[in-house]
């Protein structure tokens, strides 16, 4: 396969504070984007990759930042395609609400207006549902009232289809709004009120601690990668306030028993993999190893053996990036 | 931060320094000479093997103890003299008549370092030391004798102490000091283990060690045909060591183990596989050694609370802290939480294919012809036979053609359907159970933190929920894990009391 090349310009991004990235820190960055160029590039190649590295802190953040980097169009262009009319009755909804939050509500109906012919959207805001079900609350007479938006509007106003936990209260989009935009400077809103998931990551809690510390810096605006990756956890590693996500995170210790489709995969330590392989299916995927964890050796071997078994040879270095002398690194490609 | 505590890593990666020290002791150093002929001689010579292992492990341990710890010899935890009585005996012993010389010149070694105690890898450490430091030994029950002797000689400096297994959970130090060779700090039975040398975790690693030892190694990368990542060469001539699989696998607990497995076993039939697990606040444990076989385990969760983990029990290290049913129904977690969910209609089945194996493990009169018949005539891999044989928790073979087998097999065939039916129903649950335990239990503990000082010493907590009918539950910290014996299934997950002579059950 070809290297997978690109003349867009990536976003400068720095250690908080405005110094450059270690060097181990931008080669997982670029590395992500230049997975997620091979993605657009190369559709239906899976890949893996394996680095190895004397510390896991914040490597994986910096791979799928990278990735969701390159790739975030195609999520945008989800969103955009996502068909509204299609919702049915008593679907859960979002839109956008003032002061940048969002808003969460029940779908009622789609009917065509009946002079443009053009599809109107009817919801109720689950706060006034619930108003509804305790009957005429407080002093307020009033019924609870239904919406109704045009396709258009609705469209502007980031109406989407919601399958978190309800929610009465409108809800903040972000926790930081100015560095989303920094990092997605176009279509921020379609993004953040949308849950597309992209990018799934798999691995030991103290990731989080990785996600959600003030690392960054994008153009002088500095913030943290969930920030920007909108990680949702799984029931065992609740998300944030927010009710929109963008990745989905999977403890490593978790018994998972559905399949779950990503485009790029994570797997931050040795124990996720090869648990977790067979139900986390993607087209790029990253197994990152401390080299202190016991576990590792073990896990490289088991990785090893599955490529030798298929007669697939290992790659040493990356294709058109400079790998730091502190990391190891295997790439294979299903033939 | 994040980056920052990964730099430091990185940076002992590319920077970090590794220095030897050698030292030397003509008696200490002849050990390793007696060590290499001691089996062999007695081996030339007809002894039995069993004979062998017994004096073999006496002179190595006096290697072991005088090459990696750096205490005075007359210390108690060095425990010289009575190595050198167990030697005076063993030297009297017919059985080691074709060793006798090794035996008089091992104890004329704890003769010689016992009439000048003073120890010649104390000055180097004392040379050594520095606050933030630490010292590494070879294994914790080395750690845990070296602990105290530092607290006293060392007063005014601060030093930690431990294993090289457990440089895993350091974050960095000032200075890393080995009481070994590097060769010997890598030395595993199966592949060496040099993660020490290829990420060090410390800015400066020094290794005092008599003189043996390679005098050139390449540390390996992880991934097979990678260059090397590092180059450790001596400027001191060097012997190359001799290490045993057995014997330098050994440590002082090894005996504490041997004691506690070799205690209320009954015919090797009716037992079941246990991993022998030593224990803070001398208490031990069995847990179930299948390569399925799993434990709760608890881990800090990043609001600094207890998190609660399941992990298979072959990829349990020491200093993990392991959650145990100290008193109430069952010790199985999760087959409680089954039956709790509606699996116990369904056990008949589980038993009655148990039932049907022991039986025909009775009418074949022979494990071996029973594997036979099994393997040959109805093409069954039985590899887990022992186990099914003996453990009353196993459910059953994973696929229905392989339960189809055992089922013509124990001449079952006309239940074969509606038993294995059942067992996917127990399967079903106990997946529920698992998926649900972790929470069950995580409620339990929700009312600690991780850094709870019992958890740090004397290393275990007990959490009494009889009240609510649901017993107590015991967190204990993993000293060590030990080897696979066969032992009473009621012994699994026990707790037990280390006595010097023995164990004693808890509950």
């Amino acid at each position: 396969m070809p290297e997978a090349t690109d003349s867009r310009t990536w976003k400068n991004i720095t250690v908080a504070g405005g110094a450059p990235l270690p060097d181990w820190a931008q080669f997982m960055l670029d590395l992500g984007r230049h997975s997620g160029l091979e993605y657009l590039q190369f559709p239906g190649h899976k890949v893996w990759k394996l680095v190895t590295a004397p510390h896991r802190g914040m490597a994986s953040a910096m791979f799928a930042l990278g990735f969701m980097e390159a790739t975030v169009g195609l999520v945008v262009s989800d969103v955009l395609n996502t068909d509204l009319t299609k919702l049915k009755q008593g679907d859960r909804i979002t839109w956008r609400h003032q002061n940048n939050q969002v808003e969460c509500g029940i779908f009622k109906e789609c009917r065509a207006d009946s002079k443009t012919g053009e599809p109107i959207l009817h919801y109720q805001p689950l706060r006034e549902a619930r108003r509804g079900d305790k009957g005429f609350a407080g002093n307020s007479k009033r019924k609870p009232y239904t919406s109704s938006r045009s396709l258009r509007d609705a469209k502007a106003w980031q109406l989407s289809p919601y399958d978190g936990e309800d929610f009465s209260l409108p809800r903040p989009m972000s926790n930081n709004i100015e560095f989303f935009k920094s990092f997605y400077p176009t279509s921020h809103l379609e993004l953040l009120c949308n849950t597309k998931y992209s990018i799934c990551m798999v691995g030991r809690p103290a990731l989080w601690e990785d996600l959600r510390s003030h690392e960054i810096s994008i153009s002088g605006v500095s913030g943290c990668i969930d920030d920007l990756l909108r990680v949702g956890g799984d029931s065992e590693n609740p998300a944030g306030d927010v009710s929109h996500y963008l990745t989905k995170y999977f403890s490593a210790d978790r018994d998972v028993l559905e399949l779950f489709n990503a485009r790029c995969c994570v797997y931050d330590g040795s124990n996720s993999y090869p648990k977790l392989k067979n139900y986390i299916h993607a087209q790029q995927n990253l197994i990152l190893l401390d080299r202190w964890e016991t576990g590792s050796v073990s896990s490289v071997n088991a990785f090893v053996a599955d490529f030798q078994d298929a007669g697939v040879n290992i790659v040493n270095s990356p294709k058109g990036l400079n790998m730091p002398s502190t990391l190891e690194y295997a790439e294979w490609r299903d033939a | 931060m994040g980056f920052d505590d990964a730099q430091r890593a990185y940076d002992n990666c590319t920077n970090g320094k590794i220095e030897l020290h050698v030292v030397s002791h003509p008696g200490i150093e002849s050990l390793f000479g007696i060590c290499k002929d001691f089996a062999r001689t007695l081996l030339d010579n007809g002894i039995d093997p069993t004979v062998i292992k017994v004096g073999r492990s006496e002179i190595y341990r006096l290697r072991r103890l005088t090459t990696s710890l750096a205490m005075p010899f007359d210390h108690a935890d060095m425990h010289i003299k009575e190595i050198r009585d167990r030697l005076g005996r063993l030297a009297q012993d017919v059985n080691y008549a074709a060793t006798k010389k090794h035996l008089e010149t091992a104890m004329a070694v704890c003769d010689g370092v016992l009439a000048v105690p003073s120890n010649p890898l104390e000055p180097m450490l004392t040379e050594l030391v520095k606050s933030g430091a630490a010292i590494v030994t070879k294994d914790q029950s080395m750690r845990d004798s070296l602990t105290g002797w530092v607290s006293h000689t060392y007063t005014s400096v601060h030093l930690q102490v431990m294993s090289i297994g457990d440089l895993r959970n350091l974050d960095s130090a000032s200075r890393l000091i080995y009481l070994m060779s590097p060769t010997y700090a890598s030395w595993k039975p199966e592949v060496p283990e040099w993660r020490f040398a290829r990420d060090p975790k410390a800015p400066e690693s020094h290794f005092i060690m008599y003189p043996f030892g390679e005098m050139e190694v390449e540390i390996p990368g992880l991934i097979p045909d990678s260059p090397p990542r590092r180059k450790i060469s001596s400027r001191v001539p060097l012997q190359v060591p001799f290490f045993d699989a057995t014997v330098d696998t050994e440590t002082e607990w090894t005996v504490d183990e041997r004691k506690a497995a070799g205690s209320n076993t009954g015919e090797l039939d009716e037992l079941v596989l246990g991993r022998y697990v030593r224990l803070a606040g001398g208490f031990s444990t069995f847990l179930e050694a299948g390569k399925e076989a799993t434990v709760f385990t608890v881990t800090k969760d990043s609001t600094g609370k207890l998190d609660v983990l399941r992990e298979s029990v072959h990829a349990l290290e020491a200093d993990r802290f392991v959650v145990l049913r100290v008193e109430g129904t069952d010790s199985d977690f999760i087959q409680e939480e089954a039956d709790r969910l509606g699996a116990t209609p369904f056990r008949k089945s589980q038993r009655r294919w148990q039932e049907a194996l022991r039986e025909a493990r009775r009418r074949e009169g022979s494990l071996t012809r029973m594997r036979e018949r099994i393997k040959t005539i109805h093409d069954l891999d039985n590899t887990g036979l022992v186990d099914w044989l003996t453990n009353p928790r196993r459910i059953g073979p994973q696929s229905f053609s392989d339960f189809e087998k055992l089922c013509a097999y124990l001449q079952l065939t006309g239940e074969c359907r509606d038993l294995w039916e059942d067992l996917q129903k127990i399967r079903g649950l106990h997946l529920r159970a698992g998926a649900g335990a972790p929470r069950t239990l995580r409620r339990l503990l929700e009312t600690r933190q991780w850094n709870d000082p019992a958890l740090q010493n004397p290393g275990f907590l007990i959490i009494d929920r009889v009240a609510e009918g649901l017993g107590k539950i015991g967190l204990y910290r993993i000293l060590q894990i030990g080897k696979v014996h066969p032992v009473d299934a009621w012994r699994i997950n026990a707790i037990e009391k280390v006595e010097a002579r023995g164990t004693e059950l808890v509950r």
